[in-house]
């Protein structure tokens, strides 16, 4: 019942921020009571149906890379929304906020992707500026 | 359930506006796991800004050459992954009903992460648009999702009930007025109805009406008649909007489901889910 519950929330909370996530529920996969904050490098941008995913090198607390993969919104929906697989450059510093997966490491599900200068870049959740 | 839905309303405008208002960390930090959290439920300003700032076409309601309303184009669809919000209040849950979405557990495989069709009433909900064609003689929807398709008979003829049942199940259309009706029956029964895992069973009667009461808008109205999952019907209102600015895309879900290739989707298990 509490998964259930969670499911829910999951889909009334995307609902709310104009999801573009729309393949399935975000509960089979990821875990909303465990949000993630990435600073790091662009490092691929996969730009393929049915959702996208992008790539980022993260330095870690004792100096060395940690590799995330995090899954983006549909690019149909991302690409309706004014953002293109353009919208940010290999190499290019970002901030990525999402949730964890409840399996793998170093696995989220995208929120937003701001540029350094705090622009958002990507987002499945709300349009290109 | 209602204190629950209560809950989850309240977690839902937090977790809607830290979707656009998460603070920043400082660089190089990658933060989360177990107990990460902090920041959750803060909002801010910008939050909740949706695309918005579309304006359709306006004028009158359109008429094909064969004279009637010209029901032709791709159309944005309000999305409704929880059909019980939509209806403002609990569903009329049969007893079966209520155990059917009492026991749902998405992460036991929510078949549309196996690239599964989604079943026509969540293909009608679903973010992602459609467009629908029409003739004198036929009616197609093609859904942007996953690139599916539905063409019907809309010449006056029934049901077959010989017919396979199926996960969209057979449709058949005819015009009262200057709305079209689609009625549709044999459904395999393994779909939900929506995002949320409301439930329907292969007793499902949907019927659909629309009405295109200008340029720019349907008024669509669906009603579910499932007697083995709900006491009575539900009956449910939205606006569709037209987009001559937006082409239908290809949508290939099994191109990149990476959840499902590497394992973190669960197929279902169809071996139970679909018996009623």
């Amino acid at each position: 019942m509490d998964k259930r519950l969670i499911g829910l929330v999951i889909s009334l909370g995307l609902a709310g921020g104009t999801s573009l996530w729309a393949h399935h529920s975000l509960a089979a996969e990821y875990d909303q009571k465990k949000p993630v904050t990435l600073t790091g490098t662009l490092t691929k941008l996969d730009w393929r149906n049915p959702h996208a995913w992008i790539y980022m090198d993260v330095k870690n607390a004792s100096g060395g890379i940690d590799k995330w993969e995090c899954e983006l919104g549909s690019p149909n929906a991302m690409t309706r929304a004014g953002f293109t697989q353009d919208s940010v450059k290999l190499g290019e510093e970002i901030v990525l906020d999402g949730i964890l997966a409840k399996k793998g490491t170093n696995i989220c599900s995208t929120r937003t992707v701001k540029g350094k200068d705090g622009h958002t870049v990507l987002s499945q959740t709300e349009g290109a500026k | 359930m209602k204190y629950r839905l209560m809950l989850a309303g309240a977690v839902c405008l937090a977790f809607g506006s830290w979707i656009v208002a998460q603070p920043q960390d400082a660089p190089g930090a990658a933060k989360g796991g177990p107990g990460a959290g902090k920041g959750a439920g803060k909002g801010g300003p910008g939050a909740g800004k949706g695309r918005g700032g579309y304006q359709p076409p306006e004028g009158p309601a359109p008429k094909t050459p064969w004279g009637v309303l010209d029901l032709n184009g791709v159309w944005q669809r309000p999305y409704v992954p929880d059909i019980e919000r939509a209806n403002g209040g609990p569903l009329p849950y049969t007893e079966w009903g209520k155990k059917a979405f009492n026991t749902y557990n998405a992460e036991e495989g929510d078949y549309t992460g196996s690239c599964l069709p989604f079943g026509h009433s969540r293909a009608m909900g679903s973010p992602d648009p459609i467009q629908i064609m029409l003739t004198p003689t036929s009616m197609a929807f093609l859904y942007e999702q996953n690139s599916w398709f539905k063409v019907f008979p809309i010449d006056g003829r029934a049901h077959n009930p010989k017919k396979v049942p199926t996960w969209f199940g057979d449709s058949i259309g005819h015009w009262e007025g200057d709305t079209m009706v689609v009625d549709t029956t044999n459904f395999n029964g393994f779909t939900r109805l929506d995002t949320n895992g409301h439930p329907q069973s292969n007793q499902l009667h949907m019927i659909e009406r629309f009405t295109r009461t200008d340029l720019g808008h349907i008024a669509y109205q669906v009603t579910y008649d499932d007697p083995k999952t709900y006491t009575k019907p539900i009956v449910q209102n939205r606006t569709f909007t037209l987009r001559p600015d937006w082409e239908i895309q290809e949508y290939s879900c099994e191109e990149n489901n990476k959840g499902l290739i590497e394992g973190r989707i669960k197929v279902p298990d169809y071996e139970n889910a679909g018996k009623q």
